[in-house]
């Protein structure tokens, strides 16, 4: 596991994830949580709207939440709909220095492929990502260049 | 029996191309002759009519189940209308299972590049009886107009089984490219099979399971699409195994765990004859894999392959569809049915207790285990 925030998580108000921050709570029988475990993947447009989504999906997908693929969901959704979001980049920084964070990373630069501003602002990050996640970013951008 | 325009066969060849025979090892020592497992194999060509529909037949010998797999090679949409017995009787169709909350098969749906009915499904259609038997099936292009006067090749697999309540099935696990560079992908993929393998087993299908590569990117399309490279590396089996593909994702998203390409999946070499899974979304954030994520891992091995052997989820996410099962439990919102079913193989999605733990799912029903044993891809 990669920390001890199985229950809390960071909400960022600043453009930095290392601000100091209040907490969100999770709880195991959270909605978008539970939206985020179905199997078929519930479309993040489709996702309810929270008071703060941005800030829990956010919470979500730094969170240690079973099975794995809800928090790369969440990352995933996070780049989808808030990559506007003053937070956007304090939040996915270090999604591309930290390797135990890099599976967020991949879900976030995938989603961001879609949104070339998004992209704009992800794909320096993954170019200097650690090597381990480096060339699987690599492989994906390149995949999308090439398509047609 | 429903009225029907039956289709010409403007067009037929057919072409026998098996007759393998093989005694049943798993069988205990008695004295008597080993029960004897018989898979035939047909191809025939046939030519829609006017409408786009078309008419396979074909001659079931006794004691025989068998598996249909319709293709368009100009890759539009097939599907099968009805299945009419020797005595002109309606086995299946279409019209009896269009708007239904309850789903047998795809097979009725139709589907691009192929589409498979594998009969019978469920010990309620009863047994193959002797005689010619005839599928009348569509084929649409793809603006999903009738495609008038087209080729629509079609293989049949006939089985004869003598244990048909257990039974072995050939897997080939195969890594896309740069896959298996990962660290940790393939000792996690393995001991992800031996819990396949397991649960399986407690189901009386033996899986033999065998590793290979594929030069395959590994951002995997989604299996509807399919890969040329999937058939081509099935054609050069001959024992109709299971294909089973490991790459990064899936469509795109880094979250789909898996996926089966149809419900069931052809037993052919198709481009779209396979299992694919995600190591990445079982991975999560630090793509590493813990002893629980190897768990999850393992059950969408099983999942996965249980729709391709033709099980359906006994209650869709909606609680509003379920399958044509008749043990699997009714339910109708989330709580009874996470009650009632969350530990059944096929539910869909895992049922977490905590925020870190997500309760086994290891369970079928006498009337599911028997939709898979009677996959004709399984001895």
């Amino acid at each position: 596991m990669r920390r001890a925030l199985a229950f809390l998580a960071p909400l960022a108000l600043g453009s930095s994830a290392l601000a100091a921050e209040p907490t969100v709570a999770l709880t195991n029988d959270n909605v978008v949580i539970q939206a985020l475990r179905a199997r078929s993947a519930v479309p993040c447009a489709a996702l309810a709207d929270q008071p703060d989504l941005a800030a829990e999906l956010y919470a979500i997908a730094e969170a240690d939440v079973a099975p794995a693929w809800v928090s790369l969901r969440a990352a995933s959704c996070l780049a989808e709909r808030f990559s506007t979001d003053g937070r956007f980049v304090g939040w996915v920084s270090p999604w591309f220095t930290d390797d135990e964070r890099g599976g967020l990373g991949l879900a976030a630069l995938t989603s961001s492929l879609a949104n070339p501003a998004t992209r704009s602002v992800i794909e320096p990050l993954a170019r200097q990502a650690p090597l381990r996640w480096r060339d699987l970013y690599a492989r994906r951008l390149d995949a999308a260049d090439a398509a047609p | 029996m429903h009225p029907h325009p039956r289709a010409s066969l403007a067009c037929l060849t057919t072409v026998l191309l098996v007759a393998a025979c093989s005694p049943d090892s798993k069988q205990p020592d008695t004295g008597e002759a080993p029960p004897v497992e018989t898979l035939r194999v047909e191809e025939q060509t046939v030519t829609s009519n006017n409408h786009g529909l078309f008419d396979v037949d074909f001659e079931v010998k006794d004691g025989e189940r068998v598996q249909l797999v319709l293709e368009d090679p100009n890759n539009g949409y097939v599907g099968t209308q009805l299945l009419i017995d020797p005595d002109g009787n309606t086995a299946l169709d279409r019209d009896d299972w269009s708007g239904s909350h309850n789903e047998l098969t795809e097979a009725l749906t139709g589907a691009q590049y192929a589409s498979t009915l594998n009969w019978p499904v469920r010990e309620e259609d009863g047994t193959l009886a002797p005689g010619v038997w005839t599928l009348s099936g569509e084929i649409l292009d793809r603006t999903q107009e009738p495609n008038k006067h087209a080729d629509v090749e079609a293989t049949i697999l006939y089985r004869t089984d003598d244990a048909p309540t257990a039974g072995t099935a050939h897997v080939v696990m195969a890594y896309c490219t740069g896959v298996r560079d990962q660290d940790g992908v393939v000792e996690a993929m393995e001991a992800g099979v031996a819990y396949w393998q397991e649960l399986y087993a407690s189901w009386g299908i033996t899986l033999t399971v065998e590793y290979t590569d594929i030069e395959v990117d590994p951002a995997l399309p989604d299996t509807y699409e399919g890969v040329e490279a999937y058939g081509e590396l099935l054609a050069g089996y001959d024992d109709y195994p299971l294909l089973m593909i490991v790459g990064d994702d899936i469509n795109g998203d880094s979250y789909i765990y898996g996926e089966a390409a149809a419900i069931p999946g052809p037993a052919t070499a198709t481009r779209i004859s396979a299992v694919e899974v995600s190591w990445l979304a079982h991975a999560g954030a630090n793509g590493k894999f813990s002893d629980g994520e190897i768990g999850i891992l393992g059950e969408t091995m099983a999942h996965e392959t249980g729709h391709y052997l033709g099980m359906f989820h006994p209650v869709e996410d909606g609680w509003q569809f379920w399958d044509a099962v008749d043990d699997t439990p009714e339910c109708n919102s989330m709580s009874q049915c996470q009650d009632k079913l969350g530990a059944n193989l096929m539910f869909p999605y895992p049922v977490c207790t905590s925020m870190v733990d997500c309760a086994p799912q290891d369970e079928l029903s006498d009337g599911q285990t028997g939709i898979i044993q009677r996959y004709v891809g399984v001895d």
